[in-house]
């Protein structure tokens, strides 16, 4: 589709290949921090993939992005990757520099800051101990981004069922590095959050799909492998069309957000991803039997992350109840107008 | 072994089709300012010719096809815009909808000259209508299984034999034949030929069969020794089988394969009212996000249909999952509003209810079954 698209899944695909292997992951759940991992993505540039040129990034657009994001999913490195991607995000269109290391994001809407010492507790923040910077987007009326180092905030450690961490940050009357004007949508955040976990999801359903037609294909039981049985070739067949129908609705709202973050998009997208994760998740586990559920295995890594993502950034309730309302207040003449423009907000009639 | 994980790139819609598709809108909204939602409710089994031919008129069937034809030489996008605003309107489209679907592009890709001056401009004028002629008694989802036969004779053909499930026989004016044509015994995809049947020859008999809501759309055609021109037959001798699946990639990519409940995702959304309870907003919005997702898997399609790729796995792919929402559709119904289904005297929510739950299940049935969708998937996949 486009050279920097492909050449950002390129090298993403061959760091992560590489680096994500399933010792590295079982460290990683143990609290080691995977620093050889975390400079190769930083040394091949994936960390910048959407800070502006002038600014020392890749310039690339959220279309571009999509692929380094899924193909991030398939592979589910233990680093803040695609959460420093969406950092160096905010930073760059906020006007302010980039920064090195990880980065940690969170949003704050109900705080509106303006100046002096920031205030707030973050709960469940993505390697927000372990990294080196944290990007808040705070308020509605008149949102800004703020920008932290580590020592400005205590950690808490906590995490999710795959062992990724999520911890709790306390700032208080902390000083900002910098900060900016954030000249967008104060849920930006939310909604590229929830963007890019749909990704990943589409990218760990991927990845299970391709792991479970390939044990079928060996495994072999009654004298055939169990891939020649139709009942499993029927469960993954379905498992191909989630998986297809996962990534159709996270580029979708990635290409419309090449203009302006989509609140219908992302929703579809989260919505529909997040509800494939389960039942991809139970389908995989249901072609590998027994020893797809052994913590020697490599499949758990995936599931996991699958059973994590669906519920971050806004679940399938909180992203379907808002959609729903949208369109139960637009009618039955507001659906179509709506899904074709992609948005409920300006309901245009022909 | 490798697996063969296959992607569906998007293909976002031009925006050049904004001004076709708000064209299309206006017409509708006249045209079928009265249609009742019961109605529309029927989506493409809606039949009236005045109708299909003022879409000719307008030049909106055929849209792909040559100008040579009478077609507009416009993109597969194009036609995908104006297909979505019928069915989604609820237009009453069955008349040209085979025809326009595959039986046109079918003959221009394997027909000879003179065929495609013969049939392909009065289908794209709204007048000449065609059904399918695959299914027989004893050969579903086992097409290759079929009996029905053409033996030469002269310069021409003897047909014998029978069809049945073929929607809109008792309306149509040709029909294409899938029939034996020789070949060695057990070569199963081999010996098979199209034909383009004149439905009013003697020889052929149509009957109209009765489906569980009392409708007749469905038909058994029998044909007895009914003498066919050289010129019946389409495409090449023997080539039948390779025709028909290019055919049917046509038939399952489309809209109509995630919008025949749309009717009834209407009726419900207004029957619960602006201001719903949480639990009937979520699966609302649900349902919106799923059309929406679906929608963007079907457009991929249709890019690869532009492109020129081959469709079909991606297409059985397309149809499994949106036949699969159309029929959860009258389910979530039930689970967010007390309604009856009502055939007569309700309101329009029970009328279309009613309709709706009683075609679903047709849905994932016709042009192929689910379980059948599903081995091609899983072919695709690499298994075996
Ligand atoms: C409303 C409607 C309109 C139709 N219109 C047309 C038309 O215009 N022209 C036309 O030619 N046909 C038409 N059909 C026929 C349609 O193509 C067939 O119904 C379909 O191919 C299935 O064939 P069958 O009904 O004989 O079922 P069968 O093939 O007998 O199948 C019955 C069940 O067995 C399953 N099954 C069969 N074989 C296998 C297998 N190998 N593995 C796993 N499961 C299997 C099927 O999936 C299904 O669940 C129409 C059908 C309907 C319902």
């Amino acid at each position: 589709m486009s050279g920097i698209r492909d050449i950002l899944e390129t090298s993403v695909e061959g760091v992560l290949g590489r680096g994500v292997t399933p010792a590295l992951l079982r460290d990683a759940e143990q609290g080691q921090w995977p620093a050889e991992l975390w400079s190769a993505v930083e040394d091949a540039g994936l960390t910048h993939a959407a800070i502006h040129e002038e600014s020392g990034g890749a310039g690339a657009t959220w279309s571009e992005i999509f692929a380094l994001v899924r193909s991030a999913g398939r592979h589910g490195p233990p680093i803040p990757l695609v959460e420093t991607v969406v950092g160096g995000w905010l930073l760059s269109v906020a006007g302010l520099p980039s920064v090195l290391g990880p980065v940690a994001i969170a949003a704050a809407p109900d705080i509106e800051w303006e100046s002096g010492g920031f205030s707030a507790n973050l709960s469940g923040v993505a390697w927000g101990a372990a990294c080196e910077h944290l990007v808040v987007l705070a308020g509605r009326v008149s949102p800004r981004v703020v920008l932290f180092a580590r020592s400005d905030f205590t950690a808490v450690g906590a995490a999710n069922i795959a062992g990724e961490p999520r911890d709790d940050l306390r700032l208080s009357d902390a000083q900002p590095t910098a900060t900016g004007d954030w000249p967008h949508d104060p849920d930006a955040l939310l909604m590229t959050g929830a963007m890019v976990r749909s990704a990943q999801i589409a990218g760990a359903i991927e990845r299970v799909l391709e792991q479970a037609t390939q044990y079928a294909n060996e495994r072999v039981q009654f004298g055939r492998p169990i891939g020649q049985f139709q009942a499993v070739q029927q469960t993954l067949a379905q498992l191909a069309t989630q998986a297809l129908l996962a990534s159709a609705a996270a580029e979708h709202a990635f290409n419309t957000a090449d203009a302006r973050l989509s609140p219908f998009a992302v929703a579809t997208a989260k919505i529909c991803t997040s509800e494939l994760a389960g039942l991809a998740a139970s389908a995989a586990h249901a072609v590998f039997g027994a020893i797809g559920i052994t913590h020697e295995h490599s499949l758990h890594f995936t599931t996991r992350r699958l059973w994590s993502w669906r519920a971050e950034f806004g679940g399938q309730s909180f992203w379907s109840e808002r959609l729903g309302r949208q369109a139960c207040a637009g009618g039955s003449t507001g659906l179509w107008p709506a899904v074709t423009h992609g948005d409920f907000s300006t309901t245009v009639t022909a | 072994m490798r697996v063969n994980l296959q992607r569906l790139a998007l293909s976002p819609l031009p925006s050049e089709h904004d001004t076709l598709r708000a064209e299309v809108r206006t017409f509708l909204a006249a045209a079928l300012a009265t249609r009742p939602p019961a109605m529309r409710a029927l989506s493409w089994m809606g039949h009236d010719a005045a109708f299909s031919r003022e879409l000719g008129r307008r030049g909106w069937l055929g849209l792909t096809l040559p100008k040579q034809y009478g077609g507009q030489e416009a993109t597969a996008f194009a036609r995908y815009v104006v297909v979505e605003e019928l069915l989604v309107a609820g237009a009453p489209v069955s008349a040209h909808w085979i025809a326009d679907r595959q039986s046109a592009p079918l003959i221009l890709r394997f027909g000879t000259e003179a065929q495609k001056e013969r049939y392909i401009p009065p289908i794209c004028r709204g007048e000449s209508y065609f059904c399918i002629g695959m299914s027989e008694p004893d050969s579903g989802s086992d097409l290759a299984s079929i009996r029905t036969k053409a033996e030469r004779k002269g310069d021409g053909w003897v047909l014998n034999g029978r069809k049945v499930w073929t929607t809109n026989a008792n309306l149509s004016h040709f029909m294409i034949v899938l029939a034996q044509t020789g070949g060695a015994e057990g070569d199963r995809r081999g010996g098979k030929s199209q034909f383009i049947i004149d439905l009013n020859l003697p020889g052929v008999t149509v009957r109209p069969i009765k489906d569980l809501s009392g409708m007749e759309h469905f038909n058994e055609v029998l044909f007895e020794d009914v003498v066919l021109d050289a010129d019946a037959l389409i495409g090449a001798e023997g080539q039948g089988w390779s025709q028909v699946m290019a055919e049917l990639a046509f038939e399952r990519s489309g809209p109509e394969r995630i919008l025949s409940s749309i009717a009834l995702v209407h009726t419900l959304i207004d029957a619960v009212g602006p201001d719903p309870d949480s639990g009937q907003a979520r699966e609302i919005g649900r349902l919106v996000a799923k059309l929406a997702a679906l929608r963007q898997m079907s457009l991929a399609v249709t890019g690869k249909l532009q492109n020129g790729e081959d469709p079909a796995w991606a297409a059985s792919c397309v149809k499994d999952l949106g036949t699969g929402f159309e029929q959860e559709i009258p389910e979530i119904a039930q689970r967010l509003f007390d309604a009856e289904p009502r055939r007569a005297g309700g309101s329009d929510h029970q009328a279309v209810l009613a309709y709706v739950t009683q075609m679903a299940p047709s849905f994932s049935l016709r042009g192929g079954t689910r379980e059948i969708l599903r081995g091609i998937i899983a072919r695709g996949l690499g298994l075996r």
